[in-house]
């Protein structure tokens, strides 16, 4: 799992909560509720769609590394290595 | 032995007056079981799978899918054994009233009389009077002419009820329990001021609904439906700003180290509050029909849930006393991605937008102190839900910063007054001082 693939991997689940967004349109260093509109549901569900797709255990303590996609694919691709 | 039974358009809540069939997922002789998806409608809330309320086969298919047809409208029949319907209505007699899937007995119909077919692609203009074609009974004067144009009603009258009974002729009192019209609201323009189908046409709500106007239609529904409310459920409104320090250090607690799937959020917690709370005031959580109220047995809490193109479902979460507040969060997280999910494909389930005994909406997310809501007949009682705030606190003669939400109850006065609306919010804040025993 590259780097590109994580990428891949990260718009797909926030896709699978906000189907309508694209990743053209976001700041990636912006904290992505903000950006894509999600509560707190939503973000719960963004990070077990993650988990599962990428099979890294994601625990609460590793929550606010997942607030902007560039946070949350250094921490994704520092656990796969 | 086997009895027919009717497949109705099920009304999926006080904002929906027709639904669309879109696909059959049976075929006639198929074995379907209770649960079972057995079509997909569309409707105001999106696309919806309906499912079967018994065990038995389906014998018709009445309604050929694309079609627009009122609630209520038979869509196909099913032999079922008359021991499970005896079965399932045991089970669901206090669920009788709120889910019309169920049918009763009385629509345990004559086999001889078959409702016309409704052809696929047909565009129905008239979705009351087609109602009154697909729901042909005996009482009713049979068309002389076409189903689409205007039927004479013969009005059932009995001289010896005594009572201030409302005339209607059945056709005319299963389009408005469907619709959850009160009919002695209605001037009847039938003999002996018997209310006609003519006499409800004009009143039931028309909200066309075609495929890719989703949003127009769902505007419309809830506006109805509000409406409605507003005009006929006198509301009261209470609320209680309520410190949930505790709440939230058991919430810490009980997340530490766990993973997305196990995470719990405080609204949970308060749906699980909720539901001990109604167990001891089950004034709040039923039914308000036909100028009575009917507590239910089960306690089914609906969730609004904001779409994310606009408009809102509100799919229930059923008998949330019996599940653990981890239950609860699994399943209000499952219902928010499939709610959410519309462009996926995901649906919602028909038996989750029926039922519900109350409502709650949770507006903290968006930064909102408190909301009053709207009944969401014939609900009786809407919980809103505000955000979590940092305040100060008077704690052993000292100020504190603790945190707070506010939690408001708005009430149907024809049913409950303020003392017990009081006594309810007070229980639930109390529930929520001890969440370790939710």
């Amino acid at each position: 799992m590259n780097a590109t693939e994580i990428e891949h991997l990260i718009i797909e689940a926030i896709q699978e909560v906000a189907p309508e967004v694209d990743k053209n349109t976001i700041d990636f260093d912006e904290d992505i509720r903000e950006e894509c509109d999600l509560d707190s549901m939503d973000f719960i569900n963004y990070l077990a769609a993650l988990q599962k797709s990428t099979g890294i255990k994601i625990i609460e303590a590793d929550y606010p590394k997942f607030h902007s996609i560039n946070s949350a694919l250094a921490f994704l691709n520092d656990k796969k290595s | 032995m086997k009895k027919s039974i009717d497949i109705t358009m099920p009304s999926l809540g006080a904002d929906m007056s027709e639904g669309m069939l879109v696909e059959w997922l049976v075929k006639v002789g198929n074995k379907v079981k209770h649960g079972d998806v057995i079509a997909v409608l569309e409707t105001q809330k999106g696309a919806i799978d309906m499912e079967a309320y018994y065990d038995g086969i389906i014998t018709e298919l009445l309604v050929q899918p694309v079609n627009t047809v009122p609630v209520g409208s038979v869509l196909a029949r099913m032999d079922i054994e008359e021991k499970s319907l005896n079965e399932s209505k045991n089970q669901n007699t206090s669920t009788e009233n709120i889910i019309k899937e169920p049918i009763t007995t009385e629509e345990i119909i004559d086999e001889k009389i078959t409702p016309e077919k409704i052809k696929p692609k047909q565009i129905i203009d008239e979705p009351v009077l087609l109602s009154a074609a697909a729901l042909t009974e005996k009482t009713l004067i049979k068309p002389q002419k076409k189903s689409t144009e205007k039927l004479n009603i013969n009005i059932k009258t009995n001289s010896n009820n005594k009572t201030n009974r409302v005339l209607a002729s059945p056709i005319v009192r299963k389009i408005a329990k469907a619709q959850q019209l009160d009919l002695s609201r209605i001037k009847g323009s039938g003999p002996n001021g018997g209310i006609i189908l003519k006499d409800i046409t004009q009143i039931a709500p028309k909200t066309r609904l075609t495929v890719g106007e989703p949003l127009t239609n769902m505007r419309s529904a809830i506006g109805a439906a509000m409406t409605k409310s507003k005009q006929e459920i006198p509301h009261f409104y209470l609320s209680v700003d309520l410190p949930i320090n505790k709440a939230q250090q058991w919430l810490q607690q009980a997340n530490k180290d766990k993973t997305p799937q196990t995470h719990i959020l405080l609204i949970a917690l308060v749906l699980k509050a909720v539901a001990i709370s109604l167990q001891k005031y089950p004034q709040l959580n039923g039914f308000y029909q036909q100028d009575h109220f009917e507590p239910a047995s089960e306690i089914n809490i609906a969730n609004v849930i904001s779409l994310r193109g606009g408009g809102v479902v509100v799919p229930a979460l059923r008998h949330v006393e019996q599940l653990s507040v981890l239950e609860i969060m699994s399943a209000l997280r499952d219902i928010t991605r499939r709610s959410r999910a519309i462009e996926r494909g995901e649906r919602l389930r028909s038996s989750e937008l029926m039922g519900a005994t109350i409502t709650i909406t949770n507006m903290g997310e968006r930064g909102v102190d408190q909301v009053f809501g709207i009944i969401y007949p014939p609900q009786v009682a809407i919980i809103g839900v505000g955000n979590v705030k940092e305040v100060p606190q008077v704690c052993d003669e000292k100020i504190d910063i603790g945190e707070q939400i506010t939690l408001c109850l708005s009430a149907d006065h024809r049913v409950v007054d303020g003392m017990l609306a009081a006594k309810f919010l007070n229980s639930l804040a109390k529930n929520l001082q001890k969440p370790e025993q939710l």
